[in-house]
C-alpha cells in the first residue's frame, strides 16, 4: 500500500512521542502544528520520561533575558544566549530549593517561585526547568504586596507568568504584566483589563483550567459608613491567557447558595473543585462540590 | 459441542494478490471488522482484502495467531505474567521490520480493526521517529508538498520553542 497513513493515525502517532520532539515536530506540516497546538491535545498528555540534562535558565533583571544553566544542585551558570554581558547578581551562586514555593500547574508543567524573586518553570517530562528573574523594577512599590501566577497558554503550549502588584490597604491601582517564554519580555497589562480595585486574590489558591487561570477573591464592602461596619464577599476571578484579561466568574445562583464561604478552589482535570466548611448545628461539614467549567464560566455542578 | 465445532471454524482470507489464507475464526475474530462481518452474516468463506497485500497479510495473521492464543484480561484476572511478558517479547519482536511494512501493517490493522496492533505500530513509529528532524519525518510519512509551513512560518515556530531546546 502506498497512501499515506490517514491523519488519525499520525495523531496516535504524535500522542505517543514525547514532548520535546512535539515540540520540535510543530514544524513539519500546518496539519501537525495545528493539532500539537490545538487545546485539546495536552489534555491526558502524561509525563514522559526522557533524558535530557536537567538544567534551569534564569532570566535577570530588567527587560532582557539573561540565561543560566542550572544544574541538579540548584548551582547557576551563565549561559550566555540572548545578552552580550554576564549579569552581576546570582553568579555562580546557588539558590536554595527548600526556598521554592509552589505556584500552581498547567499542561503537566509546574511553576515555583523563591525568595530570589525568580520564577522556575519545571516540566518534569523535559526533566528541565526554566527560570527568571522577575524584575525588582516590577516587584517594588510602595503600599502593595506582589506575588506571582502562572499557566500554560493551551493554543501555543507558551508557558507564561503573570506578576500581580496589589495594594496592601483600601483602594489602589493593580499592577500585572505577563512574560512568555515566546515573547521574552515583561508586558505591562492596561487598567481595561483589570479587575476593580476593591478585589483581593488569594495567592496561593490558583488553579488552571484551559486558558484560564482562577483564583478565590474577596472583596471588602462598607455596610455601615458611620459605624464603619465591613462584610467581605467572596468570588471566583479568572484571567485569560488568549486575551490577558481578568474577569470575575459569574457563579449561577443555583451554585451560590450551597458554596461554602470561605472555600478554597482546585483544578481536577477539565472541572474546577470548589470545597470549604459549612457550619451544620454544631458541626463542621467539609463541603466538597465540582463544577464544570465551560470557558471562563461555570456551569453547573453537584 | 458447539464450542469445539467453533472454535474448529475456519476463515479464508484473499490477499490483494490472489494469494489465500486459510485461518481459526477465532484468529480472525481479533479483527474487529471482520467479527462484525461474520456476526452479521455477510461473509462468506472466503473474505476478500482488496487493499492488503499478502506480505502484509501475513505478519498480521502472525500478529492475531499469537494474541488469540494468549490468554485475554478479561478472562481471568490473574493471568499469569509469563504470559504477560511472553507476549511483550512478542510485540517486540514482532515490530522489528522495517519502516514501509510497518505502515502498511498499520494501514492494514486499522482497515481491519485490530486495536492492539494499531497501537504497537503507532507506538514504534514514535520510537523510530522521535530523535528524526521534522524534514525527515516528513519524507517517512510522506507528507503533503501543500501542507508545509512557510519559510516565515517555519521559522517563527521554530522561534517560539526556543526555549525547549538546547
Amino acid at each position: 500500500m502506498s497512501d499515506n497513513i490517514p491523519f488519525e493515525l499520525q495523531v496516535d502517532i504524535m500522542n505517543r512521542l514525547p514532548v520535546k520532539a512535539l515540540l520540535q515536530f510543530r514544524t513539519v506540516s500546518k496539519s501537525w502544528k495545528y493539532c500539537i497546538d490545538s487545546p485539546n491535545f495536552g489534555v491526558g498528555y502524561g509525563a514522559r520520561g526522557s533524558h535530557t540534562t536537567p538544567f534551569t535558565l534564569t532570566y535577570d533583571q530588567g527587560y532582557f533575558g539573561y540565561l543560566y544553566l542550572v544544574d541538579d544542585d540548584f548551582t547557576l551558570k551563565p549561559l550566555n544566549l540572548l545578552v552580550p554581558s554576564f549579569p552581576r547578581s546570582h553568579d555562580n551562586k546557588n539558590f536554595p530549593y527548600l526556598d521554592l514555593t509552589p505556584v500552581g500547574t498547567s499542561q503537566g508543567v509546574w511553576c515555583f517561585h523563591s525568595f530570589y524573586k525568580i520564577a522556575v518553570i519545571w516540566n518534569p517530562s523535559l526533566k528541565k526547568s526554566v527560570g527568571l528573574t522577575v524584575p525588582t523594577l516590577l516587584s517594588h512599590r510602595a503600599g502593595h504586596k506582589s506575588f506571582i501566577a502562572f499557566g500554560v497558554s493551551p493554543h501555543n503550549m507558551d508557558p507564561t507568568v503573570l506578576h500581580i502588584s496589589l495594594p496592601t490597604k483600601g483602594h489602589g491601582r493593580w499592577f500585572v504584566s505577563w512574560f512568555s517564554f515566546n515573547t521574552k519580555q515583561w508586558n505591562p497589562i492596561g487598567p481595561e483589563k483589570l479587575p476593580r480595585e476593591s478585589i483581593r486574590l488569594k495567592r496561593s489558591s490558583q488553579a488552571v483550567i484551559g486558558r484560564y487561570i482562577f483564583w478565590v477573591a474577596s472583596e471588602k464592602h462598607v455596610q455601615n459608613e458611620s459605624t464603619g461596619y465591613c462584610y467581605k464577599s467572596f468570588l471566583i476571578m479568572s484571567f485569560d491567557l488568549l486575551s490577558m484579561t481578568f474577569q470575575e466568574v459569574e457563579i449561577p445562583e443555583s451554585i451560590r447558595v450551597h458554596l461554602p464561604i470561605p472555600f478554597s478552589i482546585f483544578a481536577h482535570g477539565d472541572a474546577l473543585v470548589v470545597c470549604g466548611n459549612i457550619i451544620a448545628d454544631v458541626n463542621n461539614v467539609f463541603c466538597v462540590r465540582i463544577l464544570e467549567v465551560e470557558g471562563a464560566s461555570l456551569q453547573g455542578g453537584f | 459441542m458447539s464450542t469445539s465445532s467453533s472454535s474448529s471454524k475456519k476463515i479464508v482470507l484473499k490477499s490483494a494478490d490472489n494469494e489465500t489464507f486459510e485461518i481459526d475464526e477465532i484468529v480472525a475474530l481479533e479483527s474487529q471488522a471482520i467479527k462484525n462481518m461474520i456476526e452479521d452474516e455477510c461473509a462468506d468463506n472466503v473474505i476478500p482484502l482488496g487493499n492488503i497485500d499478502s506480505k502484509t497479510l501475513s505478519k498480521i495473521i502472525e500478529y492475531c495467531k499469537k494474541h488469540a492464543e494468549s490468554p485475554k484480561k478479561d478472562d481471568n484476572a490473574d493471568i499469569d505474567e509469563k504470559a504477560v511478558e511472553d507476549l511483550k517479547s512478542f510485540d517486540a519482536e514482532f515490530a522489528k521490520v522495517d519502516m514501509p511494512l510497518i505502515q502498511d501493517i498499520l494501514m492494514a490493522a486499522n482497515f481491519l480493526n485490530i486495536d492492539n496492533l494499531i497501537g504497537l505500530m503507532c507506538r514504534t513509529i514514535a520510537d523510530r521517529i522521535k530523535g528524526k528532524t521534522p524534514e525527515e519525518i516528513r519524507k517517512i510519512l510522506n507528507i503533503n508538498k501543500n501542507d508545509l509551513l512557510s519559510p516565515e512560518q517555519e521559522a517563527k515556530a521554530r522561534e517560539e520553542n526556543s526555549w525547549a531546546f538546547d
